[in-house]
């Protein structure tokens, strides 16, 4: 009974949408339920993977310089259901998952995995969304201006930029925004997520090689598909500089489409670092934490999550290609 | 236009989602705001464990007596006087009248005791379970071999505490100062089983009292009206903030969100020091911390068998360049284990210094040990740290300098949990290690390195030295001659044992001028109700 | 009232790499209103280059126009920056390129294109804009205007993506309609429907019509009037009936060759074409078609003959004047 739900999620939910896919008459409808189908099989498939890497690792949560007594630890193994054979703790993982139940985190312990998650994701989602707004909002019109006047200096100021950005590790990056924007021009607060304004910085050093991976994406986009034999018709027909741009603008978004969903996962893992240095309290330093101080539950919850959002972003990102572009057909 | 509908759907989703987030941020700042360190890992005094964790508790709770680290004797809290009978077994506290837990309750004796037992018992996997093991019946009762009713731990009414022990204990007082050993509230810890913790169930005794705790954030304390000695409290409330990155604290500090940052990165002390007349620079305060950085090795890998090896691979090491040229942060060079400003009892103890070797008595040393297993040379050798930067660069500039032995060492960097494995399996050589004192006294150091002890680690086992340590124990209450023996000890532990001490750790805080109340000190403690504003 | 297309002695040379290569030798048009004219030559005759010149569709740099004028319906767009080209663009003059496969912007529906162009020449609302999009939709033709505008352009054939582009270039109410190869790409069927397309806006909307193709049999049904091109020069112009009847040049000889018999034209000499058109960073010198002429007189290698009048409609850029035939 316990594992009930779990059944129902990892094994019946799967089938029942993979035999509607093979009914169903609409090819696009089909994909759509064979990518839903798939989701929990994913999100198990990683779960079980990550199960046994975490559990491989040398060193337990109760690992200390300080020697525990072996009653000790027996008690907190038993506690926590160390004591019990692996694939019977990964059972009772997996039909917890399926609960939204990852059991108590081993390094928060007065928090459950859920709770520690839920607690996170606002913060996490906000800097990420704002970071991947940067992301489009600076790379697009940047690559734009770039394509428009290639080879003249504007073009090789912004490739420069894009180079640099690439280029330089986050932490650099972050400091080189900090020092004016905060310490010299006390415009911005240093850390924290007390205001609103908090989280401009952090987005923007999340979303800045982002940003210049767009631009680079525009710039190169634009200038091939200002190369389209449509521009002569446009251009003849007597539309102005302006709207061929965006029309060619138009076709570089394809690519950028396809590269968010790259980037949306990106911002996920990426954030730890941001997190860290402008102390967001968010999911993204709980990834690697979890793992160091061999936090198995959290791990796992992280990893789920993760893998989760993965999914879902690549997925809506796959879903706005077909917008963006009519060609492209859903298979 | 239906094919608009889909992306004005998820524009609107993350829109709601913007604004659902941003409802999240705004607090208003309290009274002061500490850069504590990591979050918790508990706030149930029996699972916390950081000295960072310690102080979060102190502000939430008070045992039956509190630390003074700068005079080394413990102070009156919950207990308002004692007794301890005159072959040093029998402990009798008095309780304050009209104590009284955060939700008004009060607090009897009985509470207290329950406490304690909860403390020892095995399922509450208290990691310091063995503090109390020198009272009757309490390492039987930790170990799940005994019962709790024979722990002798007796409220004989609501006021009165009586500790009995098998034996005569150095440092007893000291000892129930520790934050495992802060009372649990009962009441509620029936009612609501481990999830007494969460800031809605939280109940304590101590002069603030949980508002709310969100991760990765901050901890927000208030004043606890029920305290004891709440109209005299200073601050209406504190956050302490839940920030790993020492660069994070000081950024938060110079850009003044912080009133006290309690740590410093090690790269920006010397920037500090070099503006001693001006904010940030002039608000640095250090203090030597009881706390060493060493290396320990293994006595069971090929050459390291020989003490006078060890002896060479130790005194080779010049620790005043260590700390002068690499870590210049006001650490102390190591030339003994125990950090100086350490007690025995209630006298202060100062440890035997071991002096550098020439390089001609280091070969030497190297020679003879060599010779006498019947080596030429050292085999090379792995020396284990962690990947934390500070150890990395220390690792680098050891490697550098067994060169001058003509030894020949790889550092290799590994996870904490991963260096803790391979120790405590024996799967090293040389491995980086610290210590941080649980209260303050020398024995707390030197028995490490006891046979039995598990902390011990590097397979080290010296008969003279498990006597002295005996016969130090067997002399408490007589602290003059307990530290000859532990001062002997030691001198023995530096001569033969499996360790190098490099350099004791010193604490690093940034205190703005207005913060008063703030004494640093040995143990980086922080009395939160001595703390004041005064702007 | 000066002639609504008027070309004289325009030049026009392309820069790259350090080289200019002339392609545009002095050519000289003129196409009246409501008249229609069909400029014929093989590929690299610089007729497409011409076609483009007059709406200055050029990149510049590369193409520089170094001589001569370019005059429609009385504006200069000849002189200065290549926007000047802007004021008739759409609105005097239209133009249909050859590939309809790629001449429609891709991720742009019929509708929102067309509406464009249409808002950009008169000053309406959207919703008026689509109106006269659906007008123009089907004033060329396509059935159920009211679906198409809602499609892509992938998603139509390329006779249907033609007259789309024809309605793009009609959208501005032009006086003039610049087809490039219009028909090339299509299928011999389609290729009639869109030659009967354009018969039938002439006589409906007075537009006149300057054709580009390589295609005799498109020039005999659609165009009044031809001019012949060989690298980069009007080497015979003249009404359409005449010339293919008569060619005077021994190159539109040769082309007219290759048209298939119809009964409707009458039999000639065959002429043999030997050889390659030249490159025109290797003009020969003389008459460019010297070469490949069999009836070649050693002065042909020496000077470049003049466009002289042979009657009042007819001109011909040869020496021998059709007497070699």
């Amino acid at each position: 009974m316990e594992h009930l739900p779990a059944v129902l999620l990892f094994v019946l939910t799967p089938v029942v949408l993979l035999v509607c896919a093979r009914r169903s008459c609409s090819a696009r409808r089909g994909s759509l339920l064979r990518r839903a189908a798939w989701l929990p099989l994913t999100v198990l498939c990683v779960h079980a993977l990550s199960f046994a890497l975490v559990h491989a690792v040398p060193g337990g949560p109760f690992d200390d310089d300080r020697p525990l007594a072996a009653e000790t630890r027996a008690a907190l193994e038993a506690r926590f259901g160390l004591d019990r054979p692996a694939f019977e703790q990964w059972l009772h993982a997996v039909s917890g998952m399926a609960r939204a139940e990852f059991g108590p985190s081993l390094a928060h312990r007065d928090h459950s995995v859920t709770e520690v998650l839920v607690a996170g994701a606002p913060a996490s989602l906000l800097l990420g969304a704002l970071a991947l707004a940067w992301t489009l909002a600076l790379g697009i019109p940047f690559g734009l201006w770039a394509a428009l006047r290639r080879g003249r200096s504007a073009d090789l100021t912004i490739s420069a930029c894009i180079a640099l950005l690439l280029a330089l590790p986050t932490f650099v990056l972050t400091g080189l925004l900090l020092i004016p924007l905060v310490f010299w021009w006390k415009l911005l607060p240093a850390a924290g997520l007390d205001q609103p304004s908090a989280v401009l910085l952090p987005s923007l050093c999340l979303g800045l090689p982002f940003a210049a991976q767009v631009a680079r994406l525009v710039r190169s986009g634009v200038a091939e598909a200002l190369q389209g034999e449509w521009r002569r018709t446009l251009v003849a027909a007597g539309l102005p500089e302006r709207a061929v741009a965006f029309a060619a603008l138009r076709l570089s978004l394809v690519s950028v489409v396809a590269f968010l969903g790259n980037a949306a996962a990106g911002v996920l893992t990426g954030s730890l670092v941001v997190e860290q240095i402008f102390a967001i309290p968010g999911l993204g330093a709980h990834f690697v934490e979890s793992a160091l101080n061999r936090d198995f539950t959290l791990a796992l919850g992280m990893v789920v999550l993760y893998t989760a959002l993965a999914y879902v972003l690549n997925w809506a990102a796959d879903l706005m290609l077909p917008v963006v572009d009519p060609r492209v057909e859903l298979s | 236009m239906h094919s608009l509908r889909l992306p004005l759907i998820a524009l609107a989703t993350v829109l709601a989602l913007l604004l659902w987030c941003f409802s999240l941020t705004g607090t208003a700042p309290a009274d002061l705001v500490i850069g504590n360190g990591p979050d918790p890992r508990s706030l149930d005094p029996a699972q916390a464990q950081s000295v960072a964790d310690a102080r979060v508790l102190a502000s939430l709770f008070e045992g039956l007596v509190i630390p003074d680290p700068l005079s080394g004797t413990p102070a009156a809290a919950m207990a308002q006087h004692w007794t301890e009978s005159q072959d040093g077994l029998r402990w009798s506290f008095t309780l304050r009248p009209g104590l009284k837990w955060s939700d008004g309750r009060a607090i009897d004796a009985p509470d207290i005791a329950w406490s304690m037992l909860r403390f020892l018992k095995p399922a509450t996997g208290a990691r310091m379970a063995d503090l109390l093991d020198a009272v009757i019946g309490a390492e039987d009762c930790r170990r799940g071999r005994g019962p709790a009713s024979a722990v002798a731990i007796e409220a004989p009414d609501a006021s009165t505490l009586i500790f009995r022990l098998r034996e005569r204990h150095p440092c007893f007082l000291k000892l129930l100062a520790q934050f495992p050993l802060y009372p649990v509230p009962r009441h509620v810890y029936e009612k609501h089983g481990a999830a007494w913790t969460s800031a809605q169930h939280f109940v304590s005794n101590g002069p603030f009292r949980l508002v709310h705790w969100r991760l990765r954030d901050r901890i927000r304390v208030e004043r606890n009206p029920h305290w004891r000695d709440a109209a005299q409290l200073p601050l209406g409330s504190i956050d302490w903030r839940c920030i790993d990155s020492p660069a994070t604290l000081l950024n938060l500090y110079v850009a003044g969100a912080l009133d006290i940052a309690m740590d410093v990165p090690l790269s920006a002390i010397p920037a500090l020091l070099a503006s001693p007349g001006s904010a940030p620079g002039s608000d640095l305060r250090r203090h030597p911390r009881l706390g060493t950085f060493f290396l320990r090795m293994n006595v069971a890998q090929p050459g390291f068998a020989h003490s006078a090896v060890r002896r060479a691979l130790s005194l080779v090491v010049d620790r005043d360049l260590l700390c002068s040229q690499l870590l210049r942060g006001g650490e102390e060079p190591a030339w003994s284990f125990t950090p100086t400003g350490m007690h025995c009892g209630a006298l202060p103890y100062s440890a035997l210094r071991a002096s550098p070797l020439s390089l001609d008595e280091a070969r030497a040393e190297l020679r003879i040990g060599l010779q006498a297993q019947g080596m030429s040379t050292l085999p090379a050798f792995e020396l284990l740290h962690t990947t934390d930067p500070l150890d990395s660069s220390v690792a680098e500039w050891l490697q550098h300098r067994y060169t001058i032995l003509g030894v020949t060492c790889k550092t290799v960097a590994l996870d904490a949990q991963s260096l803790r494995t391979r120790m405590a399996d024996g799967d090293y050589a040389m491995a980086r290690s610290s210590w941080m004192a649980d209260y303050d006294d020398a024995s707390n150091y030197l028995e490490c390195f006891e046979s039995s002890s598990g902390a011990n680690r590097t397979g080290w086992s010296h008969a003279p030295y498990d006597a002295l340590l005996r016969e130090a124990r067997s002399l408490a209450g007589a602290d003059a001659e307990r530290a000859a023996k532990l001062r002997a000890a030691e001198a023995l532990l530096l001569h033969e044992g499996p360790i190098v001490p490099l350099f004791h750790y010193c604490s690093r805080s940034l205190v703005q001028p207005y913060v008063r109340g703030f004494e640093p000190n040995p143990l980086e403690w922080l009395n939160p109700a001595a703390l004041r504003v005064q702007r | 009232m000066s002639a609504l297309l008027e070309v004289r002695g325009l030049r026009l040379e392309f820069n790259t790499a350090g080289r200019s290569i002339e392609v545009l030798r002095g050519v000289d048009l003129t196409l009246e209103r409501g008249g229609s004219l069909a400029l014929v030559g093989e590929s690299g005759s610089g007729k497409s280059v011409t076609a483009q010149s007059l709406l200055r569709l050029l990149d510049e740099p590369p193409a520089r126009i170094t001589a001569g004028s370019i005059h429609i319906a009385g504006r200069c767009v000849s002189e200065g920056p290549a926007c000047v080209a802007n004021a008739v663009r759409g609105s005097v003059a239209g133009m249909v390129f050859q590939d309809p496969q790629s001449a429609l912007h891709p991720c742009t529906r019929i509708g929102a294109a067309l509406a464009a162009v249409v808002r950009q020449h008169r000053h309406c609302t959207w919703r008026e804009a689509e109106q006269r999009s659906l007008e123009l939709l089907m004033e060329v033709g396509l059935d159920a205007p009211q679906r198409r505008v809602e499609q892509w352009p992938h998603q139509l054939s390329g006779g249907l993506r033609q007259r789309v582009a024809i309605a793009m270039a009609l959208a501005g109410d032009p006086q003039l309609l610049i087809a490039d190869e219009p028909t090339t790409a299509l299928d011999a069927t389609v290729q009639a429907r869109v030659l009967g397309l354009l018969s039938r806006l002439r006589a409906q909307r007075g537009l006149a019509l300057l054709l580009i193709t390589h295609d005799l049999g498109v020039v005999a049904a659609a165009a009044d009037e031809m001019a012949v091109m060989y690298a980069g020069r009007i080497v015979e112009q003249g009404p359409v009936r005449e010339v293919l009847a008569q060619p005077l040049h021994p190159y539109s000889q040769a082309l007219r060759q290759a048209l298939p018999r119809t009964d409707a034209l009458p039999r000639c000499a065959p002429v043999s074409l030997r050889g390659l058109p030249p490159l025109p960073e290797h003009l020969p010198t003389g008459c460019a078609f010297h070469p490949r002429c069999s009836h070649a007189l050693p002065a042909c290698a020496l000077e470049v003959p003049a466009l002289v009048a042979r009657n009042a409609q007819h001109s011909v850029a040869c020496p021998l004047e059709g007497q070699g035939a």
